[in-house]
């Protein structure tokens, strides 16, 4: 169950086990011919039964099912224990009894290896509050207290308080758990400024101590679901030694905001100072520069992933109409990429990246990225097995050759995901395409799938893909074309819906005519 | 080489009860184990002694080898989807585990001993969805469970628990 032994050494619990392994599961399996019970199952059978019993699988829950088990003998109690503390989410329960737990048993508290937190204005508003007893109060005051850190006082009146915010007591869970790896925030709005999840590990990466409270030795992974965050107050998340895989999802960060620049007061890391090995930005907005400043954070990144969609933005349009004399459109065209300079920040990582997902969702309002300018040659990145991107952006699409695409593509790719955006230049140079399923075995020998994706459906930007297909296919490359048929049409899934709406608006050029509607977009 | 001449050939099992039972080599190469031990040592037509298992199990594994003879391996993909187990079990197989409580684990251990993995999820699956539910007392009379924990103990399992019970 443990991956790292040198990392995650093994547990009081976990090595007394190891013993009744030793001791009770062999004579068992010897004696043949009496018939076996439940007890003569080895410890490691047991787990295998357990693992179909998921804690917190929303399909498939069975949290009550293992509380059960924990209470019907000791050994049983002892088997589960890990995985009934493995996790918390605060979906499932309310955090100040688990919060009482972690703070009174150690042994407990250092179990605990995930921990998923919702926290905003409404969420878990319907859930009935948890009122603590003078007992609870004057026990999590006493654990805070054995914290010794600055201000335990006044942690403990907050969590002791009934009308504590649920974001508090999360923090104060995270001070009393020192083998957390993966941390999932749903993050959302506050009454205070900064989350206190993120003063705790603000405390924890300063250098110095912060009472008795442990220093994330072994996070490893942490998600967060942005909902007022920004770079200002993310930035501890980069210092933590032990962190390689961060996601933002929803990070906002355009330009126009004088508040969202980072200055080296307001951004505190050094240029390739930070472990982290994976960033994904996925549903992101974020400014080439500070974009920029997150790629120069990293040492070594093994896989990039930045995509914008306009939905998330957009459904969050009141933050920009707030400011005045922005416009939603001119304020989103000022956060355009400029995929040469983020390719030059790149370069720092064209030895370790294997994966980069590099993605501009927003030409279909403002079809005019002439400036973002292209990503360029990417053979030095000898790593790359996966890649996504948009025709725009990989090829020169204002070029007379369609030779670049091909040529500017990493030599060990094997699986490429490309979309082709609802610009027409990007349309028009799509013949880029069939030069590359000509020459993909001496420029990119190793592709093994192609996913082409048009986001522009079949009657907009016909195209016969079988001729490319069929090239792709003797070249032994398999292509995957994603593209709805019509605007009507629910082929696109999900994200179809505000193609529609943005459809539905110029509607009226489309049906005239297909150049219209392109020329009053341009 | 052995495997085409091989196909149709018998093999014997020596049971822990020295009961001798013949089967098809593909049957009985469910059985990793066994597969390893015949690709080791060669099929020279010796019985291979099977000593942790009777023979009443070993028939009953086998009649579930006999039935998913020509189930494709398991594949490499299984490991990394195990976090998403479910707990559904095709028909044939409900059937097949419909035996006493002894038997079942029976069936469970010399699974494991011989090395089936889609016999052992079975097993496993079958157990769980017999825990699945079930209140401490219930589990303990299920499975003749003693209740060994003092009142003190089960008192503090309780309230350290609590939380879990609070949603």
């Amino acid at each position: 169950m443990i991956v790292n032994q040198a990392e995650f050494p093994p547990l009081p619990s976990q090595m007394k086990r190891t013993r009744r392994l030793d001791s009770q599961s062999r004579p068992s399996a010897k004696k043949a011919t009496s018939f076996a019970t439940a007890n003569d199952l080895p410890d490691e059978l047991l787990l295998q039964i357990l693992d179909y019993l998921p804690c917190h699988d929303l399909k498939n829950f069975n949290l009550p099912t293992i509380i059960s088990l924990s209470l019907t003998s000791r050994r049983l109690h002892y088997i589960v224990e890990d995985k009934l503390y493995a996790a918390y989410n605060s979906f499932f329960a309310t955090p100040y009894l688990f919060l009482r737990t972690c703070g009174n048993n150690r042994q407990i508290s250092q179990r605990v290896k995930s921990l998923d937190f919702s926290y905003g204005l409404d969420v878990h508003a319907d859930r009935k509050r948890f009122i603590p007893s003078v007992t609870d109060r004057r026990e999590l005051k006493g654990a805070l207290k054995a914290l010794e850190i600055p201000g335990w006082k006044d942690w403990a009146t907050d969590c002791n308080d009934e009308m504590v915010d649920m974001e508090i007591l999360y923090a104060a869970i995270l001070m009393f758990t020192p083998n957390v790896t993966s941390l999932y925030i749903d993050d959302g709005d506050l009454p205070y400024q900064t989350p206190k999840w993120l003063n705790v590990i603000h405390c924890a990466v300063s250098g110095i101590p912060f009472g008795h409270m442990h220093q994330f030795s072994y996070l490893k992974s942490i998600r967060v679901d942005i909902g007022a965050l920004n770079l200002r107050s993310l930035w501890p998340l980069f210092r933590l030694p032990s962190l390689r895989a961060l996601t933002m999802i929803g990070l906002l960060e355009p330009r126009i905001f004088p508040h969202y620049k980072l200055t080296p007061q307001t951004w505190r890391i050094a240029p390739g100072s930070c472990p982290i090995e994976e960033l994904m930005l996925p549903d992101c907005f974020i400014n080439t520069t500070n974009l920029v400043m997150l790629l120069d954070a990293c040492r070594t990144l093994r896989i990039f992933q930045y995509e914008h969609r306009d939905e998330r933005s957009l459904n969050r349009k009141e933050q920009y109409t707030a400011y005045p004399g922005s416009a939603l459109g001119s304020t989103l065209g000022t956060t355009k990429l400029h995929y040469p300079t983020i390719a030059s920040a790149l370069e720092r990582h064209c030895h370790s990246l294997e994966n980069l997902q590099l993605y501009d969702d927003f030409e279909k309002i403002r079809p005019s990225y002439l400036s973002t300018g292209i990503v360029g040659n990417l053979q030095d990145f000898k790593k790359i097995t996966y890649m996504k991107g948009s025709l725009g952006a990989l090829a020169d699409v204002n070029a007379p050759s369609r030779a670049t695409l091909v040529e500017n593509l990493p030599r060990a790719l094997k699986s490429f995901h490309l979309v082709i955006n609802w610009s027409p230049q990007e349309h028009h140079s799509v013949s880029a395409l069939e030069h590359m399923a000509s020459y993909c075995q001496t420029y990119v020998p190793l592709l093994e799938h192609i996913h082409i994706e048009a986001k522009a459906h079949a009657s907009a930007f016909p195209f016969s893909w079988n001729k490319i297909r069929k090239k792709f296919y003797e070249m032994g490359v398999k292509m995957v074309l994603n593209q709805a048929s019509n605007p009507y049409s629910d082929d696109d899934g999900a994200e179809y819906w505000l193609d529609r709406e943005v459809w539905e608006v110029s509607d009226e050029s489309e049906s005239t005519s297909e150049s219209d509607f392109y020329e009053s977009d341009n | 080489m052995a495997a085409t001449s091989a196909d149709a050939k018998k093999v014997t099992l020596t049971t822990s009860d020295n009961a001798d039972l013949t089967v098809e080599r593909e049957v009985a190469e469910r059985s990793i184990l066994i597969k390893n031990l015949l690709e080791d040592i060669g099929d020279n037509g010796d019985a291979i002694p099977i000593p942790n298992v009777n023979e009443a199990v070993m028939k009953k594994v086998l009649e579930w080898c006999e039935q998913h003879r020509k189930d494709p391996p398991a594949s490499q993909d299984d490991d990394a989807d195990s976090r998403k187990k479910s707990t559904d079990i095709d028909e044939w197989d409900q059937k097949f585990m419909q035996v006493d409580q002894e038997m079942l684990f029976e069936i469970i251990l010399a699974a494991n001993y011989l090395d089936i993995k889609a016999l052992l999820d079975v097993g496993c699956k079958t157990v769980a969805n017999m825990i699945k539910g079930k209140s401490p007392d219930e589990i303990r009379k299920t499975f003749n469970i003693q209740n060994d924990f003092t009142p003190e103990e089960e008192d503090q399992i309780r309230r350290e628990n609590e939380w879990a019970e609070d949603r």
